[in-house]
């Protein structure tokens, strides 16, 4: 076995997301991270940027997550000084860019939304083991049995309300409203939160079903004019350099 | 060609100097903008429009308004079209439906002379005697079922779905639905309002109201401006709400969108449905409701004839006589089946003064048709005795229209669907609908109010209940001319030669009505399933209410006993398209899934995965899949296994939970190890299997069947709903990729990139399972064996599947690894004599069935199914899965659920077959009578075509019974 071949083998193994392909085969460009390869602009910044304004779809299934759940998980989130929601399904936006959902009385999701965001997603699954299980607090492999996209922009809700049989009218589906509901046929998590007066949707999915639900997210969004747009886009939104914060 | 219209303000609809052309029945015509295709043909004089669906008679338009059948025809992509609702556009082609020859000489209208060899419920009798009649019957009306033509080269259009929530959803922009959406809107509420039709307004666009000093046109054009003015407001119009379902579940159809509408309020506002009069060939084209009069000259300003009769039993003849009067158009007279009220009536008085003549007390008994039969030009007239024509004297007026007003049925489809009850009054003749649930209402007419007035103070009452008020303001008092009637109790006129049609749809007559109770179906429920009356396009809204008469009459009941049948949705046609939408299918696919396209994969659906099936040319598939077990068996093949269960079982108690769920025996088993684990249900069936890893003394992963997990994953959390045990249950399916390097040198190329496992099969036996890296990655290794050789199964999160396949297939370049797919792994498991849940077991299987009583763990004190197994041990085994060996591989192969025989009898089923490469012959599994189960026992199976093989009963496994492949040394 050749040295090259052996150097391979010896490498690190870096994540990818489910939709890797679908970027490629759609021209998106790719930039390394920690996190993975994922898809940083897909046709030029100022194009991306102007789709997300209005509608834009973004893949965060690099994004760091994670999950907790057992009668005990709200003590152990606590050991994290992490702020929980007021209730199920409800979110709470922690200054450090993370969100926290509550999925039921005893279960939790914490997603890294932001490049900046700090760890604590990864913290609090990385600290948790089997050794003390006690507590009642058992870790649910987020970052991996689901994956993670955004809706932003101007029409978001519109096009979802064509998928979701929820009530997304913001005075009824409110900032940081979680709800868990079928997208075509597929479980998803529904997580509300605006970026400034953008309506922003995360929408976390069985991670097998990310290539289908990324089809049928664009087909519904081509009839509001929307588009894939990369993380450049979305960080942009997220940053409130759009103004619109 | 606009020179025929009638001078606005008739002709609300239309564009006068926007000309369109189009075709119909292959004539060039021109229509205007706005112009449906009837009322386009109807303004160049064309009535004839189909023929109907027994008889072949010729037919008009009834209602104008997309309510009958009669205006079916046929589109280039859409047959059944409704020609009085599909607007005209440049270039349309429409056909005529169902007719041979030509629609104005159609040869099958010969079947009316024969009229009487065809009898209500013709069908069914055709049936039963005389015996086998039928078979010769079928032919020739299969040949003429249906109507209209699918174009199956027709390229599918985009049908989308969407939801829309709203506070109060108002079903009809009338008057009513109009000012009942103002005044919710007033409130706050977030209102939609549908209508079925182009534009708002309802019969506010054609009504005559009677009331001179409020113009019907002002009335409509501030509350449409209105409506139309408030952000609280949106409309859909051309928009069918086509049921009611639970928790105001509403859909909602508009062009090609279907629209899931949930409502915190509906009101209901859909109007009335105006009834025909009944008489010997009251279908002739030319005869209309008076509402389709009016709407033709108010909507379209087409005239729709030169001299026109009017038969009534209500003042909306009068009305509709006065519109005509209006409009230049010659009445030739009133028959009016009342008597004359002593009191007079100001209509009567406007009507005569226009001239006209009135007969009272009078009915109509038949319709003349032209020469041709495809038009009317008179009508014969009686004075009434008890209700029926005197035959004796009867008098023909001229005529080339005749206007019906008989009376109205409240359109109660909906608030039907919602729960209302529907109750009709003899006394008064007409219909009320009550009992609505809370979160529904009625508002205008179908709630029983005429008088345009009360309509829209109804509707802002409907509003002000959904709203606020519920119950507060009661009922209003209607403040019509003079506490009209607005229905003719008996507006039936039975003729000696029939022809008096009730369903235009079905072509029944009153005799079949009357005869379908004399045949004993008395109920109307019933009668309407043995004549199929109400069973057409337009669901009986023409034909319930007649229905109900005659039955009630011919069985000594009163209307209100009898009732009517069940309106069920969709209220309007619908195409499949509609609740298809966008055409999607699930797919879920693994983390390799592009690796596996990029290596040729020829894929499979497994439940909602997609899994390469093997690798290669389609055409070879036989030699593709045989060469990847051939490679499994000799050197190392991978596959993709990311789409077996996952489902984690974590706490104190997980170890009990096991024991309890699963047949065998898990307290005992140390970390590090696996077992196999078998899942029955209470009845001892045998649901599925998978192997439980201890990774932790409180820590199970346990793996499930493809197609099982799910139901795996609902029973475990239902059991432990009762038990309570003190664990949590995770499946964790999706979370993980999969792969299992199977073959002699599978522990070679695995050792050159897991570094931190010993996997010499000391330090790593067989089921063994261990946790380590690969490429810095925390992986699973499971040492399983399904395919019989040296194996081992990796486990991985999800998102580094691709890496890591990519890795192992890198590590393996060297030792000539190869992809393999799903048939080479299931041929190679026969090989090796291993079931396949859901394969080789059915709803029926039982593990002594299956020849598995060894993973039962007998001594355990409890397990779900334990006590069944008790009992089914002590009985003799129905069935055996047995192994079955066909010597000679050129012999057919068996295919599963092929049939295992006894002389003719049959003795069992084929469940999983294959021609062994490995093996040089065809092996299997099927299930047999017990009595045939024995080793050696020739068996005769029936395969395709019906030829019959020769196996023998074989000990299983077929390759490799004493497991020395699956334990190779390092």
């Amino acid at each position: 076995m050749s040295a090259s071949v052996l150097s391979v083998l010896e490498s690190t193994v870096l994540r990818k997301s489910p939709l890797h392909r679908v970027h490629l085969a759609a021209g998106g460009t790719m930039i390394e991270s920690e996190l993975g390869e994922a898809v940083g602009v897909y046709r030029s910044e100022i194009t991306d940027r102007e789709a997300a304004a209005h509608l834009g779809l973004v893949d965060l299934c690099l994004q760091p997550r994670s999950g907790f759940k057992g009668g005990g998980s709200s003590d152990y989130l606590r050991t994290f000084s992490i702020d929980l929601p007021s209730g199920p399904n409800r979110a709470r936006f922690l200054s450090e860019g993370v969100l926290v959902s509550q999925l039921s009385f005893d279960e939790y999701l914490l997603l890294e939304t932001t490049t900046e965001a700090s760890n604590t997603a990864r913290a609090a699954s990385q600290a948790w083991s089997m050794e003390d299980d006690t507590r009642d607090c058992y870790e649910v492999p987020r970052q991996d049995s689901h994956g993670c996209l955004a809706v932003v922009g101007a029409q978001a809700a519109n096009t979802l309300s064509s998928l979701i049989s929820v009530d997304l009218r913001s005075q009824h589906f409110e900032n940081l409203f979680v709800a868990q509901t079928l997208l075509n046929e597929v479980s998803v998590i529904v997580i509300r939160q605006d970026l400034g007066f953008l309506p922003n949707f995360f929408l976390l999915a069985d991670i097998s079903a990310m290539e289908y639900l990324w089809t049928v997210l664009l087909d519904a969004m081509g009839e509001d004019g929307g588009a894939a747009v990369g993380l450049e886009a979305f960080h942009w939104i997220q940053s409130g350099s759009a103004g619109l914060s | 060609m606009s020179d025929s219209r009638l001078p606005p303000p008739f002709g609300l609809q239309i564009e006068r100097n926007r000309l369109v052309h189009f075709s119909f029945d292959g004539h060039a015509f021109t229509g205007l903008e706005g112009d449906t295709i009837a009322s386009a043909l109807a303004a160049n004089d064309q009535w004839l429009l189909s023929r109907s669906f027994k008889y072949h008679r010729p037919r008009g338009f009834l209602t104008l308004a997309g309510q009958d059948a009669n205006t079916l025809v046929q589109l280039p992509a859409n047959p059944n079209a409704l020609a009085d609702v599909v607007l005209i556009t440049e270039g349309l082609e429409a056909l005529p439906q169902n007719f041979s020859g030509t629609l104005k000489r159609d040869r099958s209208a010969l079947l009316g002379r024969f009229a009487r060899f065809l009898p209500v419920a013709f069908y069914y009798k055709a049936f039963f005697r005389p015996r086998g009649i039928w078979q010769l019957w079928a032919r020739f009306f299969r040949k003429r079922a249906g109507l209209g033509v699918i174009d199956q080269s027709f390229d599918p259009e985009r049908f989308t779905q969407t939801y829309r929530h709203c506070d109060v959803l108002i079903v009809g922009g009338g008057p009513a639905g109009l000012a009942s959406s103002l005044e919710a809107a007033a409130a706050g509420a977030d209102v939609l309002l549908v209508d079925e039709n182009a534009a708002l307004g309802g019969s506010l666009n054609y009504a005559e109201f009677g009331d001179p000093s409020a113009p019907e046109g002002s009335r409509r054009e501030t509350l449409i401006s209105a409506v139309e003015a408030s952000e609280y407001i949106e409309t859909f119009t051309g928009a069918v709400c086509n049921g009611w379902f639970a928790d105001n579940w509403v859909p909602v159809i508009q062009g090609k969108t279907l629209i899931k509408v949930r409502a915190q309020k509906v009101i209901f506002c859909t109007g009335s449905l105006e009834q025909p009069a009944i008489f010997r060939n009251n279908d002739l084209p030319g005869i209309f409701l008076s509402s389709a009069v009016l709407r033709l000259m108010h909507l379209y300003g087409v005239p729709p004839g030169h001299h026109g009769a009017i038969v009534c039993g209500n003042w909306e003849g009068y009305r509709a006589a006065l519109a005509l009067c209006r409009a230049g158009i010659s009445v030739v007279g009133i028959v009016d089946f009342r008597p004359r009220p002593q009191a007079g009536h100001p209509l009567i008085d406007q009507v005569m003064d226009c001239g006209l003549p009135i007969w009272f007390d009078h009915g109509v008994d038949q319709a003349i048709a032209s020469n041709d039969q495809n038009h009317v030009v008179g009508i014969d007239i009686g004075a009434l005795d008890c209700g029926a024509v005197d035959r004796g004297n009867l008098s023909r007026l001229h005529c080339d229209f005749v206007v019906m007003a008989a009376g109205f049925v409240p359109t109660y489809q909906l608030a039907a669907q919602a729960g209302g009850r529907l109750t009709y009054d003899d006394a008064s003749a007409v219909f009320s609908i009550d009992q609505l649930p809370d979160n529904c209402g009625l508002g205008g007419s179908v709630n029983g109010f005429w008088n345009i007035e009360d309509v829209i103070e109804d509707g802002v009452r409907a509003a002000k209940e959904a709203l606020w008020e519920k119950g507060a303001s009661g009922g209003l008092e209607s403040r019509g001319l003079d506490n009209e009637r607005i229905n003719f109790p008996w507006p039936i006129f039975a003729h000696p030669r029939g022809k008096e049609f009730v369903d235009f749809d079905e072509d029944l007559q009153i005799a079949d009505i009357v005869n379908a109770t004399r045949d004993g179906y008395e109920h109307i429920q019933l009668v309407k399933r043995y004549s199929t009356a109400g069973m057409g396009p337009s669901q009986g809204r023409h034909s319930a209410l007649t229905v109900a008469r005659l039955v009630a009459d011919a069985t000594g009941k009163s209307v209100a006993e009898t009732g009517v049948t069940t309106a069920r949705p969709p209220f309007a046609a619908e195409q499949l398209a509609h609740t298809g939408g966008r055409g999607f299918f699930l797919a879920r696919r693994s983390a390799m899934h592009h690796r596996h396209l990029e290596l040729g994969a020829v894929m499979l659906q497994a439940g909602a995965w997609l899994r390469p099936a093997f690798y290669g040319v389609p055409s070879e598939r036989r030699a593709c899949i045989e060469a990847e077990m051939r490679h499994v068996r000799r050197a190392v093949g991978l596959i993709d296994v990311s789409t077996l269960g996952g489902i984690e079982i974590r706490g104190p108690d997980a170890a009990e939970f096991l024991n309890r769920i699963y047949t065998g025996g898990f307290k005992k088993q140390p970390v590090g190890k696996a077992r196999y684990a078998l899942l029955i249900n209470e009845a001892g069936v045998v649901l599925d299997d998978g192997v439980a890893c201890r990774l932790h003394a409180d820590h199970y992963y346990v793996t499930a069947t493809t197609g099982g997990v799910d139901s795996v994953y609902r029973s475990m959390l239902k059991w432990n709903a009762q038990w309570r045990l003190q664990l949590d249950i995770a499946n964790v399916t999706s979370a993980y990729c999969a792969m299992n390097i199977a073959g002699p040198d599978a522990r070679a190329v695995l050792s050159r990139v897991v570094q931190d496992i010993a996997l010499d099969e000391a330090a790593f036996p067989y089921m063994g399972v261990r946790t380590g890296h690969l490429g810095g990655v925390p992986i699973r290794l499971i040492r399983v064996g399904f395919v019989g050789e040296l194996g081992f199964e990796l486990h991985a999160p999800q998102q580094f599947g691709e890496a890591l396949w990519d890795r192992l297939m890198l590590a393996g370049k060297d030792a000539n690894i190869r992809p393999f797919g799903v048939e080479a792994q299931r041929g190679l498991r026969l090989e090796k004599g291993h079931i396949i849940v859901g394969q080789d077991t059915d709803a029926m299987s039982n593990p002594f069935q299956i020849q598995m009583d060894w993973a039962l763990a007998r001594k355990k004190p409890f397990f779900v199914g334990h006590r069944t197994l008790q009992e089914l041990e002590k009985q003799p085994l129905d069935r055996v899965l047995v192994g079955f060996e066909i010597e000679d591989i050129q012999q057919p192969i068996p295919l599963e659920s092929h049939l295992v025989l006894d002389g003719e009898g049959m003795i069992g089923r084929v469940t999983s077959c294959i021609a062994s490469p490995t093996l040089n012959s065809i092996i299997g599994l099927a299930y047999v009578d017990a009595d045939y189960a024995e080793l050696g026992r020739s068996l005769t199976i029936k395969v395709e075509g019906g030829a019959r093989v020769s196996a023998k009963v074989v000990p299983t496994p077929f390759y490799d019974p004493k497991n020395r492949r699956q334990v190779m040394e390092s």
